[in-house]
């Protein structure tokens, strides 16, 4: 027996197919989650994809944070806030006894250190490389981030911003324990994180897992999983079957087209969501012939929408009327669609175009939240406008240089897309159609369009505080951009993700964020 | 036809791969030709509505994919596809290789080991990761494609031709040539290289089975021609998460790379049996 | 006069000079400036302008290219990942040992099948199994590697595991990232099988084209060995037919074959691009992958002098290797 000791234990072990994990009643409760890409960094503030905010968002925690499944606000690391008469001054009252995964304190110095590195470009606690891009994009109006005393941080801004508490809880406003800069580093902290979450880092082995550990400290309670595991498989029907095989617990990026088959599998459960997302088709209005609100029009005759719903997303999506999806407060729900419309486009196009250009067509070639195949997409609108005689030609590109093509305005047609951050309508409104957004080169306003009234009645709503007044401007202009319609509004994609039978607990959330502190398996 | 020649058909003639060689590679070479006339649908304007269809039915025969195009006419026009790809590629790689390897074999010394170094530097990038590093600087196109197959495929060129040229150089009919003040450019390409031809022949072939098989794996990684240009790689890379809503989505393509590289392997090997007896 | 050995790591070091320069050439091909690429929409200017400076992008290009040359060769300095924002060296030293483990998995499974396979064929020349192994080799290179992994996966994926090296639900603190080999070294067995599931299925993907050339060169060389006069002997001598073959016709047959596994590993590495994005093996084919997909050019180049430089060192160590067992080699003109 000891001389056939090794090959012998390899074999039995190879036959029962036993996970190896040295069995026993003990054995800790593992959750896995599979998804199609590893985490890109884990700095929370310095991250800007969905793959790298779900693990940060189980490490850390924000002052304030969304309920588990809407974007109203409620306290975290803040018991209590309150703001100024003007609306510049916002004070936040810290929890007591919350302590960082490297057992410091949280006090308000730790709040400030972890937004001030943000803010402040001389900051020591800031990687040369870094861009912190988010806070560029939602934090911008803040000027001042001070500790009145242990327990309070005050927050300055240059003029009042009614997304501003809803920023506070998104993943990039996350309380990073300063202790661990000193320890790490600056290439450290992007690798090590370190907060006060549910979830502790254990190790992340790229293009393979994720590893972390429950945070027995955490001040809500430990989390009901002990290790919880993100794992990259690129490919989603190897992901489906990991699934299916029980080696993985949890699935997102599920291909509609397999959606039917695992409705029927008894072993696995589908968990949807409304998504908070927008995908379409973007006009470069700056460019002729697209500058010619008749063609825009026209060309959008020539959407099925109802089909690429049924045929593209296999009804894990519904079809987009505005910009913003409707789950989202202020959405113009009035508002009636263009159809589909061949002969109306024919019309419109001979009015306007008799000689028909020829059109480019940009897209990304990967798979987004909101777009499964772009590719498909593309090749399916290319194939409708050739029926009103506009032949387009389809270019792919790699997401990096496809963002970078579109932000400098270098297209005619692109597809694109779009998941709020904090349910706030401005977040989709002001991101995708405004004016200032318009920038060559940092544009996020791809559509290139300027309309001046819009940029007005977007500015307007910033500055205000109340709901029901900024819900009016905002479906004023959701009136105005369908009227000239300088982007097609497609689909809103459900969000789905795969359980398997046993996996409790899990609820979706529209920012694409998951608490997975409440999920748990039972055999 | 000289007798050399007559005798290496009866020979070709008389081995069986050679006939399955062929059978394959014809087939692929007619369907490459007549690929509009033999499909019975247009391989890119299908119908969303009639995706997934099953093989055999509403006149498809290997069924649609998902946005309802007819799976055996965009694998009948990829065929013309990856030939246009073999041909280009090979063409350049010939086009550059032969006259390296050619005038490496012939002069010899110091320019021999300058040029048969640089040919060196080529085959240092293994497998296709050269073409993928072309190919991901310049992006997708069929141009492009062609061009990093076609560099892919110029060292075998040049090592076989210089060889043959060594190996031609010594013989008597060539020393007489010179003597008769042949100047040497006539002397590799017009006196020795048309003895050289059976290797390059073979070559070819295989170099055909060769850019298939690299032009398809590009295609995968979502390197290939345009998109919505029918091409296998891409197309099994497209539909590869059909494989179990709809397996012939996948499987039609594969099969076609399958035969096709088959073929030529069959065809090359045949050749070389009869053609380049030394290297069988 | 200069020995074999040293003309040849000669002759190596002057090609991984020229692939240098090739891979130098890629990079400033690329449209785009490379330091606005590197750091993003939202970088300012003057950051701009310090990583032009800090990359050298601000002085001529037969300069860049001495600078590139100096930091690959005396710092190991591959550049920074766009896409993992890490320096590529690291992003290797992670990644690397998953290839190793498949490539040398998928090799010796080429060899342990491919050898007895081409022994068999080359001693009953036109036997059935003769005629089986070449047509199998024929077929085993023809085929597209990516589209067998998904064959096997459909056919063999519900036996063994694949996506990964190593079940997520097996807690184990590895350190360091040749998983099977410390397995084996800390003997933790259950662990080891798991890897070993895990590996079956990639490499036996990965080794069919290997297994049908390393069939094939055994083939012709058992055939070629087995006519030879001291075989006659041998047989003459009234050996047993299965001693003939095992102490005469195989080890002076494996000479070309141990060359052709040599010259295969190269080949392992290039196919493990297409092999691993099948079956998310975690190592440095995904990781060329996804900087294809996001357009990662330092990984992406750094990818391509890695795997030139472990080919080159292949070839010329397996080039020493035949000098050394075959002299004629080392005066012969080639």
């Amino acid at each position: 027996m000891t001389r056939w000791g090794p090959g012998a234990a390899i074999l039995a072990a190879l036959l029962a197919g036993c996970p190896g994990g040295g069995g026993g009643g003990d054995a800790p409760r593992v959750l896995v989650y599979a998804r199609g890409q590893d985490s890109v960094k884990l700095d929370p503030a310095d991250i800007t994809d969905g793959e790298s905010a779900k693990v940060t968002a189980c490490i850390f925690d924000t002052l304030v944070r969304f309920q588990s499944e809407s974007t109203e606000v409620e306290p975290s690391l803040a018991t209590s806030w309150e703001t100024s008469e003007d609306g510049l001054s916002w004070t936040f009252h810290l929890r007591e006894g919350v302590r960082f995964h490297d057992d410091t304190g949280l006090d308000a110095e730790a709040v400030v250190w972890s937004f001030r590195r943000q803010m402040d470009p001389a900051h020591p606690a800031r990687a040369p490389e870094a861009t912190f891009q988010y806070w560029a994009d939602m934090f911008g109006d803040v000027v001042q981030v001070e500790a009145l005393d242990p327990r309070t941080v005050r927050f300055t801004l240059s003029r009042p911003s009614a997304p501003f508490l809803a920023n506070l809880a998104m993943f990039s406003a996350a309380v990073a324990s300063p202790r661990a800069w000193e320890v790490h580093g600056a290439a450290g902290f992007a690798t090590h994180p370190v907060g006060t979450g549910p979830f502790r880092f254990v190790e992340w082995r790229p293009g393979e897992r994720i590893a972390l550990e429950g945070f027995a400290g955490h001040w809500e309670g430990p989390p009901r999983a002990d290790r919880l595991v993100f794992k990259p498989v690129s490919d989603n029907r190897v992901r489906l079957e990991l699934l299916r095989k029980g080696d993985v617990d949890i699935m997102d990026g599920l291909d509609p087209v397999d959606l039917a088959g695992v409705r029927q599998d008894a072993g696995l459960r589908v968990v949807e969501q409304p998504g908070m997302n927008v995908a379409y088709l973007a006009f470069n209005n700056q460019r002729p012939p697209l500058d010619d609100p008749r063609v825009r029009r026209a060309l959008a005759h020539c959407i099925d929408k109802a089909s690429i719903v049924e045929n593209l997303y296999f009804d894990t999506a519904v079809p987009a009327v505005n910009p913003m999806p409707p789950i989202v407060w202020g959405h113009a729900d009035d508002l009636e669609d263009r159809r589909l419309d061949l002969d109306e486009a024919l019309r419109l196009l001979d009015e306007v175009l008799p000689g028909r250009p020829a059109l480019t067509l940009d897209v990304m070639s990967n798979a987004r939240p909101y777009m499964p195949e772009p590719p498909k997409l593309a090749i399916y609108l290319q194939r409708q406008f050739e029926k009103v005689g506009v032949r387009c030609e389809v270019r792919e590109h790699d997401w990096p240089s496809f963002l970078q093509l579109t932000e400098n305005g270098e297209h005619q047609l692109c597809l694109m897309g779009w998941i709020g951050d904090n349910g706030d309508p401005d977040n989709f409104l002001h991101v995708l159609l405004d004016a200032s957004n318009a920038r060559k080169g940092t544009a996020s306003n791809v559509s290139f369009y300027t309309g001046e009234e819009v940029h007005r009645l977007l500015d307007e709503a910033r500055g205000l505080r109340d709901e029901r007044a900024r819900a009016a401007l905002y479906q004023d202009a959701q009136r105005l951009i369908h009227r000239d319609c300088p982007m097609v509004p497609l689909v809103h994609a459900t969000q789905v993700v795969v359980v398997r039978k046993g996996v409790e607990g899990l609820r979706l959330h529209p920012t694409g964020q998951t608490r997975f502190k409440d999920v748990y398996t039972v055999p | 036809m000289g007798s050399v020649e007559r005798r290496a058909l009866r020979r070709l003639g008389r081995m069986p791969s050679a006939w399955a060689g062929g059978l394959l590679v014809g087939c692929f070479l007619a369907v490459a030709a007549a690929a509009p006339a033999l499909a019975p649908h247009d391989p890119v304007r299908g119908d969303e509505r009639e995706r997934l269809t099953p093989p055999g039915v509403g006149g498809h025969p290997l069924g649609t994919d998902a946005l309802g195009n007819d799976v055996y006419s965009r694998v009948l026009h990829g065929a013309r596809t990856s030939l246009a790809i073999g041909l280009a590629s090979v063409a350049l790689a010939a086009a550059v290789g032969i006259p390296l390897g050619a005038v490496a074999g012939y002069a010899g010394g110091r320019l021999d080991a300058l040029l048969m170094r640089g040919v060196d530097v080529l085959l240092a990038f293994p497998g296709i990761l050269l073409a993928i590093s072309i190919m991901s600087v310049l992006g997708r196109s069929l141009g492009w494609l062609c061009l990093a197959v076609g560099v892919v495929g110029i060292p075998a060129f040049a090592r076989q031709v210089r060889a043959g040229v060594l190996a031609e150089r010594a013989l008597d009919y060539v020393q007489a040539a010179r003597a008769l003040g042949a100047r040497w450019p006539r002397l590799v390409f017009a006196t020795i290289l048309p003895n050289c031809l059976g290797p390059i022949i073979v070559l070819a072939t295989l170099g055909l089975g060769s850019a298939v098989l690299e032009a398809a794996g590009l295609g995968f990684v979502g390197l290939g021609p345009e998109v919505g240009t029918p091409e296998w790689g891409s197309d099994i890379s497209l539909n590869r998460n059909l494989f179990q809503a709809a397996p012939w989505a996948v499987v039609a393509p594969g099969v076609a790379i399958a035969a096709a590289v088959l073929g030529f392997n069959l065809l090359g090997d045949a050749l070389r049996d009869v053609l380049d007896p030394r290297s069988s | 006069m200069i020995g074999f050995v040293e003309r040849r790591l000669l002759q190596a070091l002057l090609v991984l000079l020229g692939v240098s320069v090739v891979v130098f050439t890629l990079v400033r091909l690329t449209p785009g400036d490379p330091a606005r690429v590197a750091l993003g929409k939202r970088a300012t200017e003057t950051q701009v302008e310090e990583a032009r400076r800090r990359m050298g992008l601000d002085r001529p290009l037969p300069l860049q290219y001495l600078v590139f040359l100096r930091r690959v060769v005396l710092e190991g300095d591959l550049g920074r990942s766009y896409r993992t924002a890490r320096p590529v060296l690291s992003d290797f030293a992670e990644r690397l040992p998953a290839t190793f483990e498949l490539a040398s998995a998928a090799l010796a499974l080429a060899l342990a099948l491919g050898v007895p396979a081409g022994v068999v064929a080359g001693v009953r020349r036109g036997g059935w199994l003769d005629h089986a192994c070449q047509v199998g080799a024929l077929v085993g290179v023809s085929m597209p590697v990516f589209w067998l992994g998904y064959l096997l996966i459909l056919a063999l994926g519900g036996v063994l595991d694949y996506a990964g090296r190593i079940s997520d639900r097996t807690v184990f603190a590895f350190q360091t990232h040749f998983y099977l080999a410390e397995a084996l070294a800390r003997g933790a067995w259950p662990v080891a099988a798991d890897c070993l599931r895990h590996l079956a299925l990639p490499a036996l993907a990965l080794s069919t084209i290997p297994m049908a050339v390393v069939a094939r060169i055994t083939r012709s060389a058992v055939a070629e060995v087995a006519v030879r006069d001291f075989v006659r002997t041998a047989r003459a001598k009234g050996l047993p037919a299965r001693a003939v073959v095992l102490r005469h016709v195989l080890p002076n047959a494996l000479i070309p074959v141990v060359t052709i596994a040599g010259l295969q590993f190269g080949y392992l590495l290039g196919g493990a691009v297409l092999t691993e994005t099948v079956f998310s093996w975690p190592g440095l084919g995904t990781y060329t992958y996804d900087a294809i997909a996001n357009k990662d050019l330092p990984a992406i180049q750094g990818v391509v002098l890695l795997f030139a430089v472990v080919f080159v060192a292949v070839n010329t160590a397996v080039d020493l290797a035949y000098a050394a067992l075959d002299p004629r080699v080392r005066h012969g003109v080639r």
